[in-house]
């Protein structure tokens, strides 16, 4: 059993970028079922929905570590497509600090031990 | 090569040597494997869990008590003492199921019915009925021919052993003054807090006459066996294997170990006649002075047991560990009065641990019990954390967030956290917001596993040591607990998670109502 030490090596990898964030709200039509989430991957659903004309992209952020922020919403968005982007960007955001607290905290112990 | 946080490559092979020894959940399952949960808990917990539910008369085969196995008997018990505690019945021990053993068979923690909480709060399920069975047994007030079996009369109806013991019982309490007036033999919150007042009792027999010890002679007997085997020391308990014991043998038992217990006090502390090794009032006297022990000294304790265990030779280390190995998973009670008891001993007790002298026994077994309760202090929480970083790396691992749903919404990320969503455009807007909520979630659990990661990965090196050998993962415990703030700093995010209220359910949760919180 090495579970646990799998589990450790998949929390740093693949992490390239952390410098900034961006979240990206679509909306449209697509003709998927919850079991082909499990195969299909996010760019097959945007694929299958660009085809239909009401395809949008709802809102878009981009915030980078020094606070810059730009923020876009289609003119169509209203308040509560606003609210859930906006629980949706401090999520993100709170999964890149921890990742990054994480980071700090073990390059500090690592520090502590020379 | 991909990087790897210093401190994790380290702690990764030493948690899955604790979890191949059967200390640790397995966190490879996956998250909602229904027939392998049982078998994921340590051996270590599968053997308190049968112990308690042998003891309250659930495992019709009392000699299996002890084994780490998980088997259709098992699982059966479990149901069944969730049907009856009203509990989720899904055969699986989880928190909550854990949690009502606890408080229904503890002799110390949360013994208050007070504070029971759950379905037992109402004291109302059959599993009450059958807990205060136990205890009226175990201080002698039900006859020791009728010890709790599966299928034993719980009613109490007039003339049954639970109605007879409840109301000799209640005398006795109100004789000690316990009560103002002799409650009615119901299961009632005044009658069980008697029952469960167990610290209560022996503070009050300490200040009986003579004549309530010679009048009531199987309850004193009964009630300092419960204190002895609290502190560790060899006599039989009254639970199912009374049957088998015959009474002369458990007197005996009981004599031997009244006159071990003098032995270890200091000369000033011993009454006159202590050798008789008779159960008197002195006897009671005495534990509940050690009882009201300042709690403080714990610290002392503690460091003293580290250094003791630190300054071992390899042969007394594994003597050490050995024992230990046998008893840590079989005392899962009376290690707070034990700690404090051994705060009493004379320091020359302590080298004759490391004689290996055989009056030292006593001493190990009440250190293991240290060590146990620091350990089960700590279970619930490691638990935890072991499932909190589960979770946190099953929302890495997985691209879109289970429970996503196309026709209201996806919600995908990348490694570097990057967040896109589909909103199918006749979305029910709650059924959206649901999924939001979801993400919230996931984002908070990610966020307790990487402080826990982080906090582990201080702790590591200075622990390491302790994690290797037979028993390690709970020496390794006990010296967490020197590292008071990083263990703080992942009970706190333990208890975020589990404190942590969506206004939906989460897709990472088990279905309403399901034993998966810690508690």
């Amino acid at each position: 059993m090495s579970a646990f030490d799998d589990l450790f090596g998949q929390i740093t990898k693949g992490i390239k970028d952390l410098s900034s964030l961006e979240v990206t709200s679509y909306e449209g039509r697509v003709s998927l079922t919850a079991a082909d989430l499990k195969t299909a991957s996010f760019d097959k659903i945007l694929e299958g929905a660009s085809a239909d004309a009401e395809f949008r992209i709802l809102g878009s952020s981009k915030s980078d570590l020094d606070g810059d922020m730009e923020v876009f919403f289609d003119k169509d968005a209203d308040a509560a497509d606003k609210e859930d982007h906006r629980k949706l960007v401090e999520s993100a955001q709170k999964s890149r600090q921890a990742i990054l607290d994480l980071f700090k905290d073990a390059i500090t112990a690592a520090m502590g031990r020379r | 090569m991909e990087p790897r946080l210093p401190g994790l490559d380290s702690l990764g092979p030493a948690l899955d040597a604790a979890g191949r020894e059967g200390h640790l959940p397995d966190p490879g399952r996956s998250l909602r494997p229904e027939a392998t949960r049982n078998e994921a808990d340590s051996r270590a917990y599968v053997r308190a869990l049968r112990s308690r539910l042998s003891a309250l008369g659930y495992l019709p085969d009392a000699g299996t008590a002890r084994s780490g196995i998980v088997d259709t008997s098992l699982k059966a018990a479990i149901a069944q003492f969730q049907r009856d505690a009203g509990l989720t019945v899904d055969a699986w021990a989880g928190p909550r199921t854990w949690r009502a053993l606890r408080q229904l068979t503890g002799f110390e923690d949360e013994q208050d019915p007070n504070h029971w909480t759950g379905p037992l709060a109402d004291l109302s399920p059959p599993a009450v009925a059958r807990a205060a069975y136990l205890r009226l047994f175990a201080l002698g007030a039900i006859d020791r021919d009728e010890c709790l079996g599966v299928d034993v009369d719980l009613t109490l109806a007039p003339g049954t052993p639970l109605a007879l013991g409840l109301e000799r019982f209640l005398g006795w309490a109100h004789e000690l003054g316990a009560t103002d007036e002799r409650l009615q033999p119901r299961l009632s919150a005044e009658a069980l807090a008697v029952l469960y007042g167990q610290d209560d009792l022996v503070r009050r027999l300490a200040a009986q006459d003579k004549a309530f010890f010679d009048g009531h002679r199987g309850f004193v007997e009964s009630a300092a066996c419960v204190e002895l085997w609290l502190l560790g020391f060899d006599v039989d308990l009254a639970d199912r294997k009374a049957r088998t014991l015959r009474g002369k043998r458990r007197q005996r038992k009981l004599k031997l170990a009244v006159l071990d217990f003098w032995r270890q006090q200091t000369a000033s502390a011993r009454p006159d006649g202590w050798a008789r090794g008779r159960v008197t009032r002195r006897l009671f006297d005495r534990l509940a002075q050690l009882d009201a022990s300042v709690e403080q000294d714990e610290a002392r304790l503690e460091t003293e047991l580290i250094d003791m265990v630190s300054d071992f030779t390899a042969g007394e280390r594994q003597s050490f560990v050995d024992r230990l190995e046998d008893l840590a998973s079989s005392i899962w009670d009376g290690a707070r009065r034990v700690a404090r008891y051994l705060l009493s001993l004379p320091g020359r007790l302590l080298k004759l641990l490391r004689k290996g002298k055989a009056a030292a026994l006593h001493l190990l077994k009440n250190a293991a019990r240290f060590v146990a309760v620091r350990a089960r202090r700590a279970f619930g929480t490691v638990r935890g954390a072991v499932e909190i970083v589960h979770r946190g790396v099953v929302y890495l691992r997985d691209r879109i967030l289970p429970g996503s749903d196309p026709q209201a919404l996806v919600i995908a990320h990348d490694r570097d956290f990057d967040l896109r969503t589909f909103t199918h455009a006749d979305a029910e807007r709650a059924a959206v917001r649901t999924l939001v909520d979801a993400q919230a979630h996931a984002a908070v659990v990610f966020g307790a596993a990487c402080a826990i990661l982080g906090a582990l990965a201080a702790i590591a090196q200075q622990v390491f040591s302790a994690v290797h050998g037979p028993t390690g993962w709970m020496l390794a415990l006990l010296a967490l607990t020197r590292l008071a703030g990083h263990f703080r700093t992942i009970h706190e995010q333990v208890q975020l998670v589990r404190t942590y209220r969506m206004n939906t359910p989460s897709p990472f949760a088990n279905p309403a109502g399901r034993d998966d919180d810690e508690e």
